[in-house]
C-alpha cells in the first residue's frame, strides 16, 4: 500500500511538471463528528456494556475525526476542444476516539474530453486499511474478537456525453476489488458495477441528477474446500441517487443541496448454516444536505450533514436487529485553491 | 510531441502498476470430508492398522471397517459368554493387537474384555482384564502370546501387567485366556483420565485436576517411575507423547504443550494454546507437524505444532459433534456422532 501512496504522490507531483497549461491545486481539511464510528445496532448498543469486546478497546461509539487532502488537476494537452486532463488527490483520516479508524485515500483521473459534456475518464481510487469494527473471527476462534479492516481498488471507465440541451448523461462501468486484511479474508469481493446518471442543469437555480447503478459482488471463499468460512458473500444491489445543488445567485451560499442515495442489496446465500447471510437483504438510505460558502478566491467551507440508517430483512429477527443501525455524520470542509500559471 | 509521447507512456506503466490489488493470503488450512462412514452408533474411539478401522460405535457395539474400499466388514453388537449372547451396552474404547489378534474394548467406566479376531465375522471373548472405571489403556506386543497393557484408572492410578496366553482343556472343553503376570498399580492423587506410551521409555498420564504426570520406564515391563507431575488449568483429560514432550487436552482450559525437561529439571515451562476451547482430546500427526484438536459440538480445530511452544491455529472446522481423532496417513479420522469421518486436510 504504501507502493500505491507513492504513485499517487507521484502523480499528483507530475501533473504539476509537465505541460504549459496552468495548474491547479489545493489541499483541505475536514473536521467533524460521527455518533456510530461502527456502526452497532441499537440491540448491540444496548449490549455493549456486558460485552465491551465488540467496541475493540475503544471507549466510545461516537468520535471525533479529521481529513487532511490534497489534490491537483492539470491539462497536460489541449487542441482546440480537445483536451487531456489528469487529476489526482490523497486525503488522510483519522478517528481520533478510534484506535484502528485511520486510512488514507487516494485516486487519480485522466480525462479526454473532445467538448462540453464530452468525455472519457478512467478513474482509479484507492482506501487504505478502513476499519469497519471487530468481529469474532470464526475461522479460528468462537469468543476472541479480531479487528475488520479492508481496501478497495475501484477502476471505473465513465463516458460523459450530451444527450439534448440542458440534459447530459454519463455511463460507467466499473470493477471494485474489496480486499480484506488477515483474520477476514474470507470476505474478500470482486465487484463489477454499472452505473447511469442523467443531469439537467437548471437555469438561474443550478443542477439535478438522478442516477442508477447496479452491481454484483461475487464472494469465492466457499469455492475452495471445505474452509472454516466457506459461506458464499456474493450479493447484488441496485442504487438510486437523487442530488440536487442549487446555486443561487446574490445570497450568503455559494451552494447549498440535498441528495438522498439508497441501496438495497440482497445476498445470495442460501445455505442454512449461515443465518447471518441467507436470504438478508438490507435497505441502506443515506440522506444529505450541504451548504458551501465561498470565503474568498482560493477559500471555500462547505459544512455537511449525513443521516444514513440501513434497515435489514432476514428470516431471523436476530439478524434483522443485529445488522440494522442508524448513523449521523456531520463535518466542515475548507479547501484552499491555487493556480499556478508562472510556466 | 516527445513530451506528450513521454508522458502517456509513465501514465500507462503507473497505471498498470497500480491497476490491481492482490488479496491478502491467510494461512488457514482447509479440509474436505472425504466420507463418513455410518457407524449408526455414535462412534467414539477408533484404532487403526492397515487400512482397518476397528471402531467404538457406542451402543452399536465394535464395528470393522475397511477403509480402502468404505465397506463394513462386521459388526458385532455383543458376544457369547457361556453359550448365552451378551449384548454391549456402550463402547466407547476400542484397542487392536494385531500380532495376538486381538481386539480390546471397554464400556464407559467398566474394566477391559479381550476378544479373539481372527478376520472372520465372529469375535471370540476371551477374558476381561484391568479393572472398573478405566478411562484409557494403551497396549504393546513384541512377541506372540504376550503383550503388555498399561491403562488409565481413575480410581487406583496406572495400572499395568505383562499377560500371556494361558490355554488348558477339561473334560473336552478348550479354555483359553490371558493371565496377568508382574505389573502393578501405581496410586497417583489425581484421577487418571488418559494414557499414551511410547512403550519403550516413557509413559505419560492425564491425571484431571492434578495435571499431567510423566513416567520413566527402563524397558517394557519394568515398573514406571514418576519423573515428575505438571499442573495445568482445568482438568487434564487426554495426553498425546511426542518426542519431545506431551500434548494434554485439558477440557474447557483448552490445550497445553509441556516439554519433557519440565519433568526432568523441575522446570515449569508450558505452553497453553486452544484455551478457549473445550478440548476432549488430542491427534498428533508428528511427521505434517498437525495437531488435531476434537471439540465436542464445536468440531475440530487444527493447529500447526512445527514449533509446539507457538502452536498456530489454522481453522475451526464444524463437523459436527466430536469426541476424538487418529491420523490415517495424511488423512484424519475423526469419531463423531454422525460416524467416522475420513478427512483430508489442504495446508
Amino acid at each position: 500500500m504504501v507502493f500505491l501512496r507513492t504513485i499517487y504522490f507521484k502523480m499528483i507531483l507530475m501533473s504539476l511538471t509537465f505541460g504549459k497549461t496552468p495548474i491547479e491545486y489545493g489541499f483541505s481539511f475536514s473536521s467533524g463528528y460521527d455518533d456510530n464510528v461502527m456502526r452497532l445496532s441499537l440491540k448491540e448498543v444496548s449490549e455493549v456494556s456486558s460485552n465491551p469486546d465488540i467496541m475493540g478497546g475503544a471507549k466510545k461509539l461516537d468520535s471525533f475525526t479529521s481529513k487532511l487532502g490534497l489534490f491537483s488537476k492539470k491539462s497536460l494537452w489541449q487542441l482546440g476542444k480537445k483536451e487531456l486532463v489528469l487529476k489526482g488527490n490523497i486525503h488522510w483520516a483519522d478517528y481520533y476516539h478510534s484506535q484502528y479508524k485511520k486510512y488514507w485515500s487516494g485516486g487519480l483521473d485522466i480525462i479526454y474530453k473532445w467538448g462540453s459534456y464530452k468525455n472519457v475518464k478512467y478513474t482509479l481510487r484507492h482506501l487504505d486499511d478502513f476499519y469497519l469494527r471487530h468481529y469474532i473471527n470464526r475461522d479460528i476462534s468462537n469468543t476472541e474478537a479480531s479487528p475488520c479492516l479492508f481496501s478497495d481498488q475501484n477502476q471505473k471507465i465513465t463516458i460523459t456525453y450530451l444527450v439534448h440541451k440542458p440534459y447530459w448523461a454519463n455511463l460507467s462501468i466499473g470493477y471494485l476489488q474489496r480486499y480484506y486484511k488477515i483474520p477476514f479474508t474470507e470476505f474478500d469481493l470482486d465487484i463489477i458495477y454499472f452505473k447511469s446518471k442523467i443531469s439537467r442543469k437548471i437555469k438561474n437555480i443550478g443542477s439535478i441528477s438522478f442516477q442508477i447503478e447496479n452491481g454484483f459482488a461475487k464472494s469465492e471463499s466457499h469455492l475452495r474446500e471445505y474452509r472454516p468460512s466457506s459461506f458464499n458473500r456474493s450479493y447484488e444491489m441496485m442504487e438510486w441517487f437523487l442530488p440536487l445543488a442549487i446555486r443561487p445567485k446574490n445570497i450568503f451560499f455559494k451552494e447549498f443541496g440535498l441528495s438522498i442515495r439508497q441501496e438495497n442489496r440482497r445476498y445470495m446465500a442460501e445455505e442454512l448454516n449461515d443465518p447471518l447471510h441467507s436470504g438478508r437483504d438490507h435497505l441502506d438510505t443515506k440522506y444529505d444536505i450541504w451548504f458551501k460558502k465561498k470565503i474568498n478566491e482560493t477559500v471555500s467551507a462547505t459544512l455537511s450533514n449525513r443521516f444514513r440508517t440501513r434497515k435489514t430483512n432476514s428470516k431471523y429477527d436476530w439478524v434483522s436487529d443485529l445488522k440494522s443501525f442508524d448513523q449521523f455524520q456531520v463535518w466542515i470542509k475548507i479547501e484552499w485553491e491555487f493556480v499556478y500559471d508562472k510556466y | 510531441m516527445i513530451n506528450i509521447k513521454n508522458i502517456s507512456l509513465i501514465l500507462t506503466v503507473l497505471t498498470f502498476f497500480s491497476g490491481c490489488i492482490e488479496p491478502d493470503a491467510e494461512d488457514l488450512w482447509s479440509v474436505s470430508v472425504d466420507n463418513i462412514l455410518v457407524t449408526e452408533g455414535f462412534a467414539r474411539d477408533v484404532d487403526i492398522y492397515d487400512n482397518f478401522a476397528i471402531v467404538a460405535s457406542g451402543q452399536s457395539g465394535i464395528q470393522i471397517w475397511d477403509l480402502s474400499s468404505l465397506v463394513r466388514l462386521s459388526n458385532f453388537t455383543g458376544y457369547y459368554e457361556g453359550g448365552s449372547f451378551l449384548e454391549f451396552d456402550d463402547i466407547n474404547l476400542v484397542g487392536v493387537d494385531t500380532l495376538n489378534k486381538l481386539i480390546f474394548s471397554s464400556e464407559s467406566n467398566k474394566d477391559v474384555k479381550i476378544f479373539h479376531y481372527d478376520g472372520q465375522d465372529t469375535i471370540l471373548y476371551r477374558n476381561t482384564i484391568m479393572s472398573a472405571k478405566t478411562k484409557e489403556f494403551i497396549s504393546f506386543s513384541n512377541m506372540k502370546d504376550e503383550f503388555y497393557m498399561f491403562s488409565a484408572d481413575n480410581d487406583d492410578g496406572i495400572k499395568w501387567h505383562r499377560y500371556d496366553l494361558d490355554s488348558t482343556s477339561a473334560f473336552g472343553i478348550d479354555f483359553v485366556e490371558w493371565t496377568p503376570f508382574g505389573g502393578n498399580e501405581i496410586y497417583t492423587p489425581g484421577k487418571p483420565e488418559g494414557i499414551d506410551s511410547d512403550g519403550g521409555s516413557l509413559i505419560a498420564l492425564a491425571v484431571d485436576q492434578m495435571g499431567v504426570e510423566l513416567y520413566s520406564i527402563d524397558s517394557l515391563g519394568a515398573n514406571p517411575i514418576l519423573l515428575g507431575r505438571i499442573g495445568t488449568e482445568g482438568n487434564a483429560e487426554k495426553v498425546a507423547l511426542v518426542s519431545e514432550g506431551i500434548f494434554a487436552s485439558c477440557d474447557d482450559a483448552g490445550a497445553y504443550y509441556i516439554p519433557i525437561d519440565n519433568f526432568t529439571e523441575e522446570k515449569n515451562e508450558v505452553f497453553r494454546f486452544a484455551s478457549e476451547f473445550t478440548v476432549d482430546h488430542i491427534a498428533i500427526n508428528n511427521g505434517n507437524n498437525i495437531a488435531a484438536l476434537s471439540l465436542g459440538s464445536k468440531g475440530i480445530a487444527l493447529y500447526d505444532i512445527t514449533d509446539p511452544k507457538n502452536p498456530i491455529e489454522r481453522g475451526l472446522f464444524s463437523i459436527g459433534y466430536t469426541y476424538s481423532s487418529v491420523f490415517w496417513d495424511d488423512n484424519l479420522v475423526v469419531c463423531s456422532r454422525e460416524g467416522l469421518q475420513i478427512i483430508s486436510i489442504y495446508q
